[in-house]
C-alpha cells in the first residue's frame, strides 16, 4: 500500500486485509459487489480511484 | 545601482529584519534551524500567512521569519507568483534582507524555477545583484569553480543524476542557472573567497560593474560560508541552501539593520501593488512555529534539527490544511508506531512485513529481517533521495519495490508492504483478475484503498512503465500473485 503518509498507508493496508478476508468469506456465496455506476459515483463524490 | 550601505549594527528597533522564502517545508525548517544556530530568533510559517506579520507575531520579538512555500517542483510562473507574494509580505513586515532558500543539490532542470524566482526577487528587493550559494559542507555539498559536488562526486555523477523529479545531469551551476534566466550569471571563485570578506565585496562590485546579476560563489567549508555571509551582508537578496544561513552567525549580527528612508518609500508602492495577490492568497493557511535559539544543543544532522522546533497545535492544524501529515511526530517515530500497530493486528507474521517513509533527505526503511513489532527509531535504514543506502542497518530486501512505488506515485509519502494472511490467501486464488484482485465489496474499500491490482512482471522492474497514467503501477494498492517473487 502507498499513501500520502504512513498513517494513511497503514490504515489502507488494514482495510485491504479486511476486505481480502471478506472476499474469502464470501467464496462460494453469490456476492453482490458494487456495480460500475456505484463505483463511478464514489470516484466522483469522494475522489476515489477505482479502475 | 550602487552597492547598499553596510548595515549599522544595533540601529534597529525590534522586529524581523531577515526574511526567508523557502521552496518547501522541510527546506524551510532546515533554514530556520540554521538561523537559530546562528543566534537569530526565528519564526517559521507554513504557507503565506493571510494577515500582516504584526498579527502573527503579537508581542514576540523576532529577528527572522521563514515563509515555507511548496514551490520546489512547481512550474516557474506559479513559483514566481507565490515567491513574489511572500517577498512583499516579508518586506511589509519590515525585513531588510531576503533569503531565497532552495535545495543544496540545487534540484533543478533547464525548465526549473530557481532562475525565474531569483529574477523576481531581485526586482522585489529593488536590487541588481545576488549570490547563488547552494554549498552546505556539513552535508557534503560543496562548490568549487562553480561546480557542485555531493561528497566526493560531481552532482551529475551522484545519485541525484537519477532523481525522479529533478534529475541533475549537469554540475556547472553557471550553465544550469543561465539556462533558466536572461540575467547574466557570473562566478566568484574560491581564491577570492579565501582572501576574505573585503575581497568578496570587491569581487562582487567588479561583477556588478560587468552587468552580472547572479554570482555563483564557491564554498568548500564552513569558514568559506562565514566569509561569504560577511561579504554579502549588504546585499538585499541572498540565495542558497541552509549553509549560508548558518554562516550568518559569523559576524555577530542579529540581522541586517534597517534602511528606513528607502524602505518606507517602497512600502506604499508594495501595499498598493499586492492587493490582488493578497486576495488570491486569502485561502492559504498560514501559521507560526516558534523556533528559539537553544545553544545547549550541538549542531545536529538534518533529520534531528526538526526536533528543535516547539511544535504547536496550530502547526498540526496548518499541516492538515495543507494536506500533509497532521502528525507532528518524526518519520522514524511514525515508522515505529505504524510497525507496532500492524504487528499487534497480526498483519505482519514473523519478519515478513516492511515499510518505508519519505523524509526531508530521502527515505527511511525498515531493516532487512526486522520484526515490525519491535522497530527502533534509531535503527532504521537511511536512504538518500535516489534510494541509495547511506546509513543505518541494511534496508529491507524489498527496497527496489518501495522505490518503484515512490517513482510511480510521486505524491506517496509512505509504502507499507505486508504478507497478511487474507491478502496472501487471495493472491493464491486461481483465475485472479489482474485489473482487480478483490471486487469492490464495500464503499469504504473503494474509497480508502482503491482498486488493487496484480502485477504480472518482476516487482523490481514494474515501475519502469510509470510514464503511462493507465499503468497499474500508479494505483495505490497491489496484491502480488504467488507466482511472482515478492
Amino acid at each position: 500500500m502507498t499513501g500520502p503518509d504512513l498513517a494513511s498507508a497503514t490504515a489502507a493496508a488494514e482495510e485491504l486485509e479486511e476486505t481480502a478476508a471478506l472476499h474469502l468469506l464470501l467464496s462460494g456465496h453469490a456476492a453482490r459487489p458494487l456495480d460500475a455506476d456505484q463505483t463511478a459515483e464514489l470516484e466522483r463524490v469522494f475522489d476515489a480511484s477505482w479502475r | 545601482m550602487a552597492p547598499h550601505p553596510l548595515p549599522v549594527p544595533g540601529s534597529a528597533a525590534s522586529g524581523p529584519t531577515l526574511g526567508a522564502i523557502a521552496d518547501d517545508v522541510t527546506g524551510g525548517t532546515d533554514l530556520a534551524s540554521a538561523f537559530v544556530r546562528a543566534g537569530l530568533r526565528t519564526v517559521q510559517t507554513l504557507g503565506l500567512p493571510t494577515g500582516p506579520a504584526a498579527a502573527l507575531l503579537g508581542e514576540d520579538e523576532v529577528d527572522a521569519i521563514v515563509v515555507a512555500l511548496k514551490t520546489r517542483t512547481a512550474p516557474a510562473p506559479a513559483a514566481v507568483r507565490e515567491s513574489r507574494a511572500a517577498a512583499r509580505w516579508l518586506l511589509d513586515a519590515g525585513c531588510r534582507q531576503l533569503y531565497e532558500k532552495y535545495c543544496s543539490t540545487f534540484d533543478s532542470t533547464p525548465a526549473g524555477n530557481i532562475g525565474p524566482v531569483t529574477d523576481a526577487l531581485l526586482e522585489e528587493t529593488g536590487t541588481d545583484l545576488t549570490v547563488v550559494c547552494p554549498a552546505f559542507p556539513a552535508t557534503g555539498r560543496t562548490v568549487y569553480r562553480s561546480h557542485l559536488f555531493v561528497g566526493d562526486q560531481l552532482l551529475s555523477d551522484s545519485g541525484m543524476r537519477s532523481h525522479p523529479l529533478t534529475p541533475m545531469t549537469d554540475s556547472d551551476l553557471r550553465r544550469l542557472l543561465q539556462a533558466q534566466t536572461p540575467s547574466r550569471v557570473g562566478s566568484l571563485t574560491i581564491d577570492v573567497v579565501r582572501s576574505g570578506s573585503e575581497a568578496v565585496r570587491a569581487g562582487l562590485a567588479r561583477l556588478r560593474a560587468d552587468g552580472v546579476r547572479m554570482v555563483v560563489v564557491d564554498a568548500i567549508d564552513d569558514a568559506d560560508l562565514d566569509v561569504l555571509a560577511e561579504g554579502t551582508a549588504d546585499l538585499a537578496l541572498l540565495t542558497g541552501g541552509s549553509g549560508l544561513g548558518q554562516g550568518l552567525r559569523s559576524h555577530g549580527r542579529r540581522a541586517p539593520a534597517r534602511r528606513r528612508g528607502r524602505r518606507d518609500g517602497r512600502r506604499g508602492v508594495r501595499r498598493a501593488g499586492c492587493g490582488g495577490a493578497a486576495d488570491r492568497l486569502e485561502h492559504r493557511p498560514g501559521g507560526a512555529v516558534d523556533v528559539r535559539p537553544d545553544r545547549r544543543r550541538r549542531p545536529a544532522a538534518p533529520g534531528l534539527q526538526v526536533r528543535q522546533l516547539r511544535w504547536t497545535g496550530l502547526l498540526r492544524a496548518v499541516l492538515a490544511d495543507l494536506g500533509m501529515s497532521a502528525s507532528p511526530r518524526q518519520p522514524a517515530e511514525e515508522a515505529v508506531r505504524a510497525g507496532r500497530r500492524l504487528a499487534e493486528r497480526g498483519l505482519s507474521p514473523g519478519t515478513s512485513g516492511n515499510l518505508s517513509v519519505r523524509t526531508a533527505d530521502g527515505f527511511l526503511a525498515t531493516p532487512t529481517g526486522a520484526d515490525l513489532g519491535a522497530l527502533d527509531a534509531a535503527d532504521l535504514a537511511v536512504l538518500d533521495p535516489t534510494g541509495r543506502h547511506v546509513a543505518g542497518p541494511p534496508p529491507t530486501k524489498e527496497t527496489d519495490f518501495h522505490l518503484a512505488c515512490y517513482r510511480a506515485r510521486p505524491a506517496a509519502g509512505a509504502v507499507v508492504h505486508l504478507h497478511s494472511r487474507s491478502a496472501v490467501a487471495v493472491s493464491c486464488l486461481a483465475g485472479l483478475d489482474p485489473r482487480s484482485t478483490i471486487p469492490p465489496l464495500t464503499p469504504y474499500f473503494v474509497m480508502r484503498v482503491g482498486c488493487p491490482w496484480c502485477p504480472t512482471t518482476d516487482p523490481a522492474t514494474h515501475g519502469s512503465d510509470r510514464r503511462s497514467s493507465r499503468s497499474p503501477a500508479v494505483r495505490p494498492a497491489c496484491c502480488w500473485p504467488t507466482t511472482v517473487p515478492s
